[in-house]
């Protein structure tokens, strides 16, 4: 078990590698002049050849890759065009409030996805069910932008019951997290229900039921523990849309986390922002996949070693 | 800087979850009460884009720079312009030498002496070709060279009589910065003038602190703190003013304006007409390199439409290329008047009686304009194509040489524009034949030589009632010219909470606070 895991480790640095030299190229691609959007466009175009000259965007394409990698292997991530920090800097002192927004909002998607499905699964078709289909299937229809619009206006503006934005008091998390938690939220409820379905119509469950063990007991300690690796599984496949969402979401709450930095930084085409950004995310993504993979060997130990 | 006495608390808010001292040292700090009852927050829809006055060419950022930094002169109430740094100035006979006696004594946030010396070395560095500053273009054309003659007299060089020169000089970006903030890089990131307000600290998206200058030469600012904040959402702007979060934002929507008006609890700040939207014509391709077809445009737009629909009546049609509120402004809407059967006729004059198809580049946020206008066009044949862009690729698409724009087929921009007061700070980059993109922001390439002429008159010309006559000639000329669709002027709105007093607008559009005052007490 240790084995593999030390092998999917080592994979990381490739995938990076992969990754980085794909989002290099293809920042570089979206149209737009960084040099441009920077001096504005009152700014005659001498200068904005200038600037352009003076940010290195003139070299050849895989010097300027070649630079950055070099720099990278060191940590150092470039400095923003925009900002004129070292992006190390500004990713340490964001990155922290959107990993707080997301665990806040995976928690309460597993929190009540988890439960919620199970007890939609208990008794399917009854009335709990319907409620609970309803809610999974608007929480993932409806656009985040739009919800966190009306939370606000109703739970800030009209009811005043918590802050409107920005991170700067104890509650501003929650109209933020709850509005990021809706889409996993929808998503891994629908997927405990289904796979509660599946195992509860087994023979091992009706032996257990036999032997008289209470309902709860057969849920919760039989039933979920066999549904939880496509639900796992899920978990970790959806971190990649949870952080699409944070940029919607922190934009609309004003937190000022890595999501919000990133809109700003395609808004300016600061390149080597963008770069850190979406590096951080790609290894948050397989790290959390990781994850998933050996919170599934342990909970199926047919998963165990057979790779 | 953010630990001195008086400073915000830097409460912890964060969750239990995640307690680490970076995550700590990340989170958002609150005003504590004593301080929040002189403590002003203002939210704009962009953060700044520098905090060296010299590099951006923004209104909101100038808005923001404003409390920290002074320059030789500002704009007074009137159409003036008023000693600051100066206390007074003189020409020569020809305007091309101008000589300032500076105030003594002042010194820049950092302790560095504010003299002659300081002074003209930010001028210097202002249009040096080798420092890149987004906002040399406007000064680079009027500035030959600036030097200290004595320790409080500096004197200015011009490449050519500016008629518009101490206007030039009051604007945000002709603020004297700080030698020593300079030479350490540091300007870009912390502010260092020597305004009423100090910077204390810049969190990228954000906000801004800035806490009163104690040692201020002029008059004391009644706040203790100033707070800028940001988010491109209109709706939350105005959330963000019901709930007391933000005292005062701008820009407002004008979808919000009479509501805002309308609340006991809050207050509309209107200035009107300094943003000018127009459409540039590419008088290179066809079918606009005939007049007559640009001139149809002209004809079939209702202006009093787009500004009672699309901007609840806070705006002006266009009568002139000028924004409404620039000095010598021709008044006379004659040639911009709504006719769609001339529109038709000039048509069909043109060989576009069966129709026409064209297409227009535009952002995002001015999607609704643009509808309007295909809406109203169709009426007289023309079947316009919307060319939605994304901020970045608009600006490359914009500024795009002719070649380029013949190969995708840009038929027209749709843009806007603020010059603040100066007539020639707009006329020039618009419509002059050296400023044909990508050089400058004539984005239609229009090339007209009485026009060049005419600006360069208007420019050097100091006597009013000949430059009266000049850019009412220059005006009526690219009218009939139409080189572009010459849309409306947009007011400057503002909203504010009721009891703050002393935020105003310069003829500009950029947001004054650093006069601002708040009556003590929560909320």
């Amino acid at each position: 078990m240790s084995g593999y895991i030390l092998r999917k480790l080592a994979m990381l640095p490739v995938v990076l590698l992969v990754v980085s030299a794909l989002i290099f190229l293809a920042v570089r691609m979206l149209p737009g002049d960084p040099a441009r959007l920077l001096a504005g466009p009152e700014a005659p175009s001498a200068v904005v050849a200038r600037i352009h000259e003076q940010l290195g965007l003139g070299r050849p394409l895989p010097e300027q890759y070649a630079t950055f990698l070099g720099h990278a292997a060191r940590g150092d991530l470039g400095v923003s065009i925009e900002s004129r920090r070292p992006v190390s800097q500004e990713l340490a002192e964001h990155a922290p409030l959107t990993i707080a927004l997301g665990l806040v909002a995976y928690a309460l998607a597993v929190g009540v996805g988890v439960p919620g499905g199970v007890l939609a699964a208990a008794l399917p078709g009854g009335r709990w069910d319907r409620v609970f289909s309803a809610l999974t299937i608007s929480s993932v229809s409806l656009p985040s932008f739009w919800v966190g619009l009306m939370l606000m206006e109703l739970f800030a503006v009209r009811l005043q019951w918590l802050p409107l934005m920005g991170a700067g008091s104890p509650g501003a998390i929650v109209l933020p997290a709850v509005t990021l938690a809706l889409a996993p939220l929808g998503l891994i409820g629908r997927m405990t229900r289904a796979s509660m379905i599946q195992i509860l119509s087994q023979d091992y469950i009706r032996t257990a039921r036999a032997k008289g063990l209470g309902r709860v007991a057969i849920w919760f300690r039989h039933a979920l523990r066999n549904a939880l690796a496509p639900i796992v599984t899920i978990v970790g496949l959806n971190l990649g849309s949870v952080i699409g969402g944070a940029v919607v979401t922190e934009s609309v709450f004003s937190w000022p986390g890595v999501g919000r930095l990133l809109v700003e930084a395609v808004k300016f085409r600061d390149y080597p922002v963008i770069q850190g950004v979406t590096l951080l995310a790609v290894a948050a993504v397989v790290v959390v996949n990781l994850a998933a993979e050996i919170a599934i060997a342990i909970l199926d130990p047919r998963m165990r070693g057979g790779r | 800087m953010a630990n001195q006495k008086g400073a915000p608390d830097r409460r912890s808010v964060c969750l239990s979850i995640v307690s680490s001292p970076l995550f700590a040292a990340s989170c958002g700090r609150r005003p504590s009460a004593s301080e929040a009852t002189a403590s002003l927050t203002v939210m704009q829809t962009e953060g700044p884009r520098s905090m060296d006055p010299a590099d951006h060419t923004a209104t909101l950022t100038g808005a923001i720079l404003d409390p920290m930094y002074e320059g030789l002169v500002r704009q007074s109430s009137g159409q003036g312009v008023e000693p600051l740094l100066a206390t007074g100035w003189t020409s020569s006979a020809d305007a091309l030498a101008w000589t300032f006696q500076l105030r003594d004594g002042i010194r820049f946030h950092d302790g560095a002496k504010m003299d002659a010396d300081a002074a003209a070395r930010a001028f210097r560095r202002l249009v040096d070709p080798e420092s890149a500053l987004a906002a040399a273009g406007k000064f680079i054309p009027v500035i030959a060279s600036c030097e200290a003659l004595d320790r409080r007299t500096i004197r200015f060089r011009l490449r050519k009589p500016y008629a518009d020169f101490l206007t030039l000089l009051a604007a945000n970006q002709a603020a004297v910065v700080s030698p020593r903030a300079v030479a350490s890089g540091a300007i870009g990131r912390a502010a260092c003038g020597t305004g009423p307000f100090r910077f204390v600290a810049w969190r990228s998206d954000e906000y801004v602190l800035q806490r009163r200058n104690g040692a201020y030469w002029g008059e004391r600012p009644r706040l203790e703190s100033l707070r800028w904040r940001w988010s491109s959402e209109p709706s939350v702007l105005y959330m963000a003013l019901r709930t007391g979060d933000a005292d005062v934002v701008a820009p407002l929507s004008p979808v919000f304006a009479h509501a805002t008006a309308a609340n006991a609890s809050l207050r509309l700040i209107h200035q009107s007409a300094t943003t000018f939207f127009w459409i540039a014509l590419n008088t290179r391709l066809r079918p606009f390199d005939d007049a007559r077809v640009r001139q149809a445009l002209g004809y079939a737009t209702d202006r009093a439409a787009l500004v009672a629909g699309l901007l609840g009546g806070f705006g002006q049609a266009a009568t002139a290329p000028l924004a409404g509120a620039t000095p010598f402004v021709d008044p006379d809407p004659a040639g911009l008047r709504f006719d769609p059967e001339l529109a038709r006729r000039l048509l069909a004059q043109a060989g576009h009686a069966k129709g026409l198809r064209i297409a227009i580049a535009v952002q995002d946020d001015d999607e609704l304009l643009i509808e309007a206008l295909q809406a109203m066009w169709r009426e007289v044949g023309v079947a316009l194509e919307i060319r939605r862009l994304e901020g970045g690729v608009y600006a490359q698409a914009a500024f795009a040489t002719p070649p380029v724009k013949a190969a995708e087929g840009i038929g027209g921009v749709l843009s806007s524009w603020s010059s603040g007061v100066v007539p020639d700070l707009q006329l020039r980059p618009l419509f002059d034949s050296a400023s044909a993109a990508p050089a400058g922001a004539n984005l239609g390439f229009f090339r007209d030589p009485a026009v060049d002429a005419l600006i360069d008159a208007g420019a050097a010309t100091s006597d009013p009632i000949a430059r009266a006559r000049l850019y009412a000639a220059v005006q009526r000329r690219i009218v009939a010219e139409a080189p572009a669709v010459l849309l409306y002027t947009r007011d400057d709105l503002a909203g504010v909470r009721r009891g703050v007093s002393g935020v105003a607008f310069r003829p500009g559009g950029e947001l004054i606070v650093s006069a601002a005052g708040k009556p003590s007490g929560p909320g």
